[in-house]
């Protein structure tokens, strides 16, 4: 038998597995488990619930996968600063689909970010009358290598640098305050999934190996 | 309306059984055709394919869970496609990637029998996984029923991508061993 043939035996098979395991496996997770870490590190946990806008710093490395929720990341709110080689960050404020960031920057690399969340369905009651659901996830970035499963969203973000709206982050060493308003992609999450309602958004910040 | 109701519009020949089911498992059919085709023309198809095949499958069938059966339905169909447009040159995507990694359950060197039944192997495999405990079973399948990205996995668990890799790979080598163990690898 061919290696391929091996292969597809073995994913054939698998897709035969017992209709329990499969339905467990799509159900959806209780509580993402950073959620519950973020608890013991962030004492605004409590408002932090399943969407989270991920803010992501990166040096020259255009096409390098993103940490997602990497277990040493620290989640930063409301109030809190994160200082790093490409300056410092003040996370000022937070309302549904926008946050405010003082930004003292003093490098002149570029900034690349995302922004993601997920959209939980539970549309319908499984064979036992039980909710079913699972996620949609749906992202932005500016980095247009920058590829993941899900739906990007492409428009209808907005960043407000120093009063003044643009679609870029800027790149120049300096002061500045920036609004990102990302109301589309929340309400994409937000319409949808119950747990968002009195969410504050966190920002994840790297203490990820490869960033600095 | 409950599976129940469902299923006997379909035993009825009452094609409002399409409708129903489109509307309490259309997404989820959708979700699974689209992890695995990455083309929404195509899954929305897969989708289409899937409420045929059901309906020519009830009768005489009569699954005891709907979402499953469809589920299942819509995996095939959309692997099989994905194996057509696929037959010259293997496609990017999890499905590839997740095939590979599957060939590390089978030991070097001792090809499968080739009068295994599918079935049998399916079995081995359902025992397999009721023995792992429920983050390690569900992640498995994650990866390679409903072919999620490490990194999807990652997000819906709140795991690291690491840690989601460690756990597939001794999955994968448990389930190498287990199989060898049955006697399936010989």
């Amino acid at each position: 038998m061919k290696r391929m043939e091996q292969q597809e035996l073995l994913q054939d098979a698998i897709g035969m597995i017992g209709d329990d395991l499969i339905n467990d496996a799509d159900r959806r997770p209780r509580r993402p488990r950073i959620i519950r870490w973020s608890a013991v590190a962030c004492a605004c946990l409590a408002l932090i619930v399943a969407v989270s806008v991920g803010w992501l710093w990166r040096g020259d490395e255009p096409g390098v996968e993103p940490p997602d929720l990497h277990p040493n990341a620290y989640v930063y709110c409301v109030g809190e600063t994160c200082v790093n080689s490409y300056g410092t960050i003040l996370y000022k404020a937070y309302e549904d689909g926008k946050i405010t960031l003082i930004f003292d920057k003093t490098d002149e690399r570029e900034v690349y970010w995302f922004l993601s969340g997920n959209d939980i369905k539970d549309e319908w009651l499984d064979g036992n009358g039980k909710p079913a659901y699972y996620l949609i996830h749906y992202y932005a970035s500016n980095d247009p290598d920058y590829n993941e499963r899900g739906t990007r969203v492409t428009d209808g973000l907005v960043f407000i640098v120093n009063g003044e709206k643009t679609t870029v982050f800027p790149t120049a060493p300096g002061h500045y305050e920036i609004v990102i308003d990302y109301t589309k992609l929340f309400n994409l999450c937000n319409e949808m999934d119950p747990y968002i309602h009195g969410s504050i958004g966190a920002f994840y910040i790297g203490k990820y190996a490869y960033i600095e | 309306m409950d599976d129940n109701t469902i299923v006997e519009l379909y035993w009825q020949r009452d094609e409002q059984a399409i409708a129903a089911t489109r509307d309490k498992y259309g997404r989820y059919c959708y979700a699974i055709a689209y992890g695995i085709l990455h083309s929404a023309p195509d899954a929305e198809e897969c989708e289409n394919d899937t409420y045929l095949d059901a309906w020519n499958a009830m009768p005489p069938h009569r699954p005891s869970l709907l979402k499953t059966f469809l589920g299942k339905i819509t995996r095939r169909i959309s692997l099989d496609r994905l194996k057509r447009q696929t037959a010259d040159k293997r496609g990017g995507g999890e499905v590839p990637l997740a095939l590979e990694e599957l060939h590390e359950c089978i030991p070097d060197n001792a090809p499968i029998d080739e009068q295994l039944r599918e079935q049998e192997l399916a079995q081995a495999i359902d025992a397999f996984l009721r023995t792992l405990d429920d983050d390690t079973r569900r992640v498995f399948l994650r990866r390679y029923w409903y072919f999620d990205s490490v990194k999807a996995i990652a997000r819906r668990y709140g795991f690291g991508q690491s840690k989601v890799k460690m756990m597939l790979h001794r999955t994968r080598e448990s389930l190498r061993d287990y199989l060898a163990k049955e006697g399936i690898f010989v």
